[in-house]
């Protein structure tokens, strides 16, 4: 049974970094950029659910949307005046350039917010689901977690494989140059990419601190880190990708600290990326880019 | 031959400080095939994306049925009836053939201009019945051939009123080199405006009504297709003899 809670409560925190990497992979998708500061815009979505719910007294889900409404505001603003400037600045001054605005983010939340950490309130304030009379007992977070990202999943393989705009954010993602000539306004559509993606964040913020509740300026990058390395783990770029590389990478982090060592389990997850990309450098289900002649 | 249709007047155009367009002119009229030739860097592809909108000229002026092309935002300019058939294909390899071609009336699904786009869907696959055996396969199966009809059917999917297509020949076997031509001669006769680049100038001119000639990144010789065909100076320097 212990194994079992293992690979749930792995699932649920994979879950966690699937969100975050979905932001990541998109973003990379379409700016061929890695947006560092992605882990940042997760700690605010926490922030302005914890104002909202525990300040303001609001319902947890009127939180949740406000988060998400505050997080993609923020994710075009950023984009806007940070990334947009330096659409064809060299790659890496457009790394500098999320390093910064990471920290800046970070720092605005100190300014606004302290360094104290906050007791985040769980979102679902149900406790746990008791399994084959009482062995196996599953936390309703847990399952929301999973719930939401299987739900997630879904909305945006609809909505980039039959929608007209998820269409042009693949196609975008693919030519640029093409999809301008095409009549797609690529300016709006990478905007519209990083809505999704920052609104998603603060999904993932909430369902983060719901979990592990400790809220605090920094409590962003750790898990934007390694949603980064489940998205080059799947495989960057690809959205199915995200999701088996933020569930695999959950399972093994639980694991990892289950059965080798608590300390050891970061050292774990990172080695076997390592291990993935010296076998398949485009990730598990990255695409090799090949030209046709 | 109708009016004027599309008027480039002396336009510059630099990447960097290199003056690639120094002050072409030219026009295409309604229902005519022109086509621009010239070697490689003559500026032929430049033209075409300054046009399009992907680049700025630093002066002169392009007009499109009338409007100033260049006070539009280049995602506009193919609502107004301008498509291209960009260098080197540039279909979406990772997306079906079905959805390239969806994606080349984008714009008329923006402004409820919806209908019709089933018919004519149904007339690219006329033109090009290897596209509907395969309309759900990834466009990067296809072969080069039928990916240049893809790039094709998808710039037709716009109902444009000019069509621009840069180097349609390039990496086709000479079969499939004929079999696009003997398209665009198909389009032409339907009434069809086109404004083709090619580096292969016996095939563009024998379809062109007129030709320009480019030379880094000037017109150095206009005319007729037949009489570009036939001068002595462009035999030598573009036909082979």
């Amino acid at each position: 049974m212990t194994f079992l809670n293992f690979v749930i409560s792995g699932l649920s925190l994979g879950s966690v970094y699937a969100i975050i990497a979905l932001g990541y992979t998109m973003v990379y998708g379409i700016a061929k950029m890695l947006n560092f500061a992605h882990g940042d815009v997760i700690m605010v979505g926490a922030y302005i659910c914890f104002y909202s719910v525990s300040r303001f007294h609001l319902p947890p889900i009127v939180g949740v949307i406000l988060a998400m409404i505050v997080c993609t505001m923020l994710g075009i603003i950023v984009e806007r005046l940070a990334y947009k400037p330096l659409r064809r600045a060299p790659s890496l001054a457009v790394l500098i350039t999320a390093i910064g605005v990471s920290y800046f983010l970070q720092n605005s939340a100190l300014l606004l917010w302290t360094s104290n950490p906050k007791m985040f309130p769980s979102v679902v304030t149900k406790g746990s689901l008791k399994l084959f009379s009482g062995q196996l007992s599953v936390s309703y977070v847990t399952i929301v977690t999973i719930v939401t990202c299987i739900v997630i999943m879904i909305c945006l393989t609809w909505f980039t494989g039959r929608t007209r705009m998820g269409k042009a954010m693949r196609a975008c993602s693919e030519d640029k140059g093409a999809a301008q000539l095409m009549g797609i306004n690529v300016n709006a559509t990478i905007s519209l990419t990083f809505a999704i993606g920052s609104g998603l964040a603060a999904i993932a913020g909430v369902l983060l601190c719901s979990s592990y509740p400790t809220l605090m300026p920094t409590t962003g990058s750790m898990p934007g880190i390694k949603a980064f390395t489940a998205a080059v783990f799947g495989g960057i770029g690809s959205i199915p990708g995200a999701l088996l590389g933020g569930l695999m990478l959950g399972v093994i982090e639980i694991f990892a600290k289950a059965y080798i060592s608590t300390q050891l389990s970061d050292a774990v997850v990172f080695a076997v990326l390592i291990i993935v990309l010296l076998v398949k450098p485009a990730g598990l289900l990255g695409i090799e880019m090949q030209e046709k002649v | 031959m109708g009016a004027p249709i599309l008027k480039v007047e002396d336009i510059n155009v630099y990447y960097g400080s290199i003056h690639a367009i120094k002050g072409i002119s030219f026009e295409v009229c309604e229902g005519e095939v022109v086509t621009l030739i010239g070697a490689n860097g003559a500026g032929k592809s430049t033209t075409l994306n300054t046009i399009s909108g992907l680049l700025r000229p630093a002066s002169g002026s392009i007009s499109f049925m009338g409007k100033d092309l260049l006070r539009v935002p280049p995602h506009r300019i193919v609502e107004m009836g301008l498509a291209q058939v960009p260098e080197g294909r540039r279909i979406f390899l990772h997306m079906t053939v079905k959805e390239n071609l969806e994606m080349g009336a984008f714009t008329r699904e923006a402004h409820g201009k919806a209908q019709g786009i089933e018919e004519d869907l149904e007339k690219v696959y006329g033109f090009f019945p290897r596209l509907k055996e395969r309309s759900r396969q990834q466009a990067g199966t296809l072969s080069g051939g039928e990916q240049q009809m893809l790039a094709m059917g998808r710039a037709l999917m716009s109902r444009p009123k000019l069509l621009m297509m840069d180097e349609p020949s390039m990496g086709l076997a000479p079969i499939l080199v004929e079999q696009i031509f003997d398209i665009i001669g198909d389009m032409h006769k339907t009434g069809a405006t086109i404004l083709l680049v090619e580096q292969n100038a016996r095939m563009a001119l024998s379809v062109a009504d007129r030709g320009y000639v480019l030379e880094t990144g000037k017109v150095v010789t206009t005319g007729t297709g037949e009489e570009l065909l036939s001068s002595p100076a462009i035999k030598k320097a573009y036909l082979g003899g």
